[in-house]
């Protein structure tokens, strides 16, 4: 029974094996590199990219009272990043004396749905939500729209329609973070990379990510290659970093890898110095956290571009205020600032920072405080 | 000493019999060591598959070096596991004193003072664990979910849900010292190895917690010490889980609220695949390490071949619902084997000379587990 018990563990490997073998990864274009031109104007944007923003991306002024003791409703969905999120919502809040209530949504489908439910129940002043499509809460997000609730999001696939006032960091941006993405590679690398993207399908957000990726890599060296990588987030810290080794091991020509998000980073470092690809492959992510910026500091990653954490949870607040006192939502809404952190202009690695010097100055002139 | 007590049970059980070819053969069989030739199939497979990649150096280093914390989170729980006891909190332990480890590194403390700190913090979740397990009575799986739970809400409040970076490089050279690329958690982890086989096999201690294992009750009866047993098992698995914690840390080069989780059920997977190896379905160190590196093996070989998402899922189930099936034959097989010895030992008493010689003939059958 053992003897027969130890064949079927043959077989199934054997099985799952072949079964894996017809399937291939997805594979880009033909060998090449960029030419003079493209590598200048990468170099030109990449130029631009690496200063400090000065402007937050709202000039126009409130111009009326912003009433304060309103209760906002900031969805968090659990993870570290939405925390830091949390943290910062509510120092803007409080600047306008509003109470900043943070849900733990959490990630998974039924969790976001009964905690919006949960909040559409007891009405508050305005809601915050981080990262979910709305089809996750629709029914809350009527109940609210009925009862007049101003509804703002941040870094969702969803328009501001229907119950939605206002969006920010939507797939458009994202796109303009994935060509950030190919300018920095095709300057670093004048032109002669090949680069593995990694995918993660549990984030539409990141699909806008690799698109923009695509664009700008095609426009700029149409004949670079790259390549896909699919991950799931579970394997984000355990698995994924033998994963992209066996990748770059199987693809020795891969030189850059670009990652969905940053938080991929974790044990990538490590994983390449075991492999002696440490000096060989760099990397790139984006929504830099301080394990990110360390890595940076120490030369473990090449650059990430940051998500302007305070700028986008101030301007959701700001939507807030505007919507509450019935002026126009973000009048000249450009997109949020940008940067482009690599070790030369990364400030305290250990902290998560603001990337305009004197946000908080800019926001307290546009609600008319202190 | 009792001759059906589980004292005897304990020394009589599976024995290689016979002379040296015989014990060989055993040894060296399928029933015994299987995995190992699965092993074998794999690195075939995968060499014939990815041949400009798989059978080099680099690929065993990597293999060994990708699963050293899960290879010491897999061998902390062959202790309880071998004493009937569940830990399911060794994930909450890792990651709360990777969390520890990196709060006390970035607040100025130094490298080892910080980590014996972890140590003994990690031995203290031990107490709690063993407390609410052997003192309570919690059964272990509730129990020490529990506690698991309580370590995640630590976890958070340690890290105000953020990962921390300031001063962990302090612990850098744990995972940058190497041997030829091999770093030196991987040494770490056949340390443990070593002195768990040696505590399973070659002591008394390590007999009485298998004698434990298989049947609490008869080794109480058996003056057995049980709950010590339970006790300090739920200490070892801690211990050794607040180690691989440490490791941790100086790998990832963070404090991270979200790293310990994940390695629970890898751990699991590979100590109850060892358990069908080598040591006739009980846990034992060198069945977990053969486990571990089977299944590292096969993951680093589909990660080399790029294979689509969904593979190493279906591999890593499929492999735990078997070895989870040869374990249940194999426990049944056991108890069977025992129930057979103590019903012809005690014919033998009544009639020596009835029962002398002759094939041995089962009288009462084991009820299924």
């Amino acid at each position: 029974m053992v003897r027969k018990s130890s064949a079927i563990l043959v077989g199934l490997i054997t099985a799952v094996l072949l079964v894996a073998a017809c399937s291939s990864g997805s594979s880009g274009n033909s060998s090449g590199g960029g030419n003079d031109a493209n590598v200048a104007a990468a170099d030109t944007a990449v130029a631009k990219l690496l200063k400090t923003p000065t402007n937050v991306g709202v000039t126009v002024p409130i111009g009326k009272q912003i009433p304060a003791g309103k209760r906002i409703v900031f969805m968090s969905c659990g993870t570290p990043t939405c925390a830091l999120l949390g943290k910062i919502t509510q120092q803007a809040g409080a600047l306008l004396r509003w109470n900043v209530q943070v849900v733990n949504a959490g990630v998974t489908p039924e969790s976001v749905h009964a905690a919006w439910a949960r909040v559409a129940s007891n009405p508050p002043d305005g809601v915050i939500g981080i990262a979910y499509p709305r089809a996750l809460f629709s029914e809350p997000l009527a109940m609210l729209k009925a009862h007049n609730v101003p509804v703002v999001e941040c870094c969702a696939p969803d328009a501001a329609t229907n119950g939605i006032d206002y969006v920010t960091s939507t797939p458009p941006e994202a796109v303009v973070y994935g060509r950030q993405y190919a300018d920095w590679i095709i300057h670093d690398t004048k032109g002669n990379a090949n680069v593995v993207f990694v995918d993660d399908k549990d984030f539409p957000i990141v699909a806008s990510l690799l698109q923009g990726f695509k664009q700008e890599y095609r426009k700029l060296c149409p004949k670079c290659q790259y390549s896909v990588l699919e991950a799931a987030t579970t394997e984000v810290g355990t698995t994924l970093p033998s994963k992209i080794v066996g990748y770059l091991r199987s693809h020795p020509d891969v030189d850059y890898v670009a990652l969905g998000f940053d938080a991929m980073a974790t044990g990538v470092p490590q994983a390449l110095a075991s492999a002696g690809l440490a000096n060989k492959v760099k990397f790139i992510g984006q929504d830099t956290d301080v394990l990110n910026k360390t890595y940076i500091s120490e030369g473990k990653q090449a650059a990430s571009v940051a998500f302007p954490d305070y700028e986008g949870m101030y301007r959701l607040i700001d939507a807030l205020a505007r919507l509450i006192t019935g002026t126009s939502v973000a009048p000249d809404n450009t997109a949020l600032p940008s940067k482009l952190y690599v070790k030369s202009n990364l400030g305290d690695p250990s902290k998560n920072q603001p990337l305009v010097p004197d946000y908080l100055n800019q926001f307290k002139h546009l609600w008319g405080i202190g | 000493m009792p001759v059906n007590g589980t004292r005897a049970a304990a020394s009589s059980l599976p024995r290689r019999a016979g002379g040296f070819a015989r014990s060989a053969s055993r040894t060296l069989s399928v029933a015994n060591i299987g995995a190992v030739y699965v092993l074998v199939v794999a690195i075939i497979v995968f060499s014939i598959w990815e041949p400009g990649t798989f059978p080099r150096y680099e690929t065993f280093a990597s293999v060994l070096n990708d699963n050293a914390v899960t290879a010491l989170l897999a061998l902390s729980l062959v202790v309880p596991l071998a004493a009937g006891v569940f830990d399911l909190s060794i994930g909450f332990t890792l990651g709360a004193s990777n969390l520890l480890l990196a709060t006390l590194l970035g607040n100025g403390w130094g490298a080892w003072p910080a980590m014996a700190v972890v140590a003994l913090v990690a031995l203290g979740i031990g107490i709690v664990n063993a407390v609410v397990v052997v003192l309570f009575q919690i059964d272990s799986f509730i129990g020490t979910l529990a506690t698991g739970s309580l370590l995640q809400g630590l976890i958070l409040a340690l890290s105000n849900n953020q990962t921390i970076t300031a001063g962990v490089d302090k612990v850098g050279f744990l995972a940058s010292t190497n041997l030829n690329t091999v770093t030196l958690p991987v040494f770490v982890a056949l340390a443990v190895a070593v002195l768990l086989w040696y505590l399973m096999e070659h002591t008394a201690t390590g007999r009485f917690l298998y004698a434990t294992g298989l049947g609490r009750e008869q080794a109480r009866l058996a003056a057995i010490r049980v709950r010590g047993l339970q006790f300090g098992s739920l200490l070892v698995s801690a211990l050794l889980a607040g180690i691989a914690g440490i490791l941790v840390t100086a790998i990832v080069g963070a404090g991270s609220p979200t790293i310990g989780p994940p390695y629970l059920i890898p751990a699991f997977a590979a100590a109850f695949l060892g358990a069908t190896q080598v040591r006739d379905g009980m846990f034992n160190a060198a069945g977990t390490i053969v486990a571990v590196l089977l299944l590292g093996t096969v993951n680093t070989g589909l990660a080399l071949a790029n294979v689509p998402l969904w593979t190493p899922y279906v591999f890593n189930g499929g492999v735990l619902i078997v070895a989870l099936g040869l374990r249940g034959l194999q426990s049944r097989r056991l108890a069977r084997h025992e129930l057979d010895r103590r019903a012809r030992a005690r014919q033998a008493a009544v009639d020596p000379a009835r029962h002398q010689s002759g094939p041995a003939r089962p009288v009462l059958r084991a009820r299924a587990r």
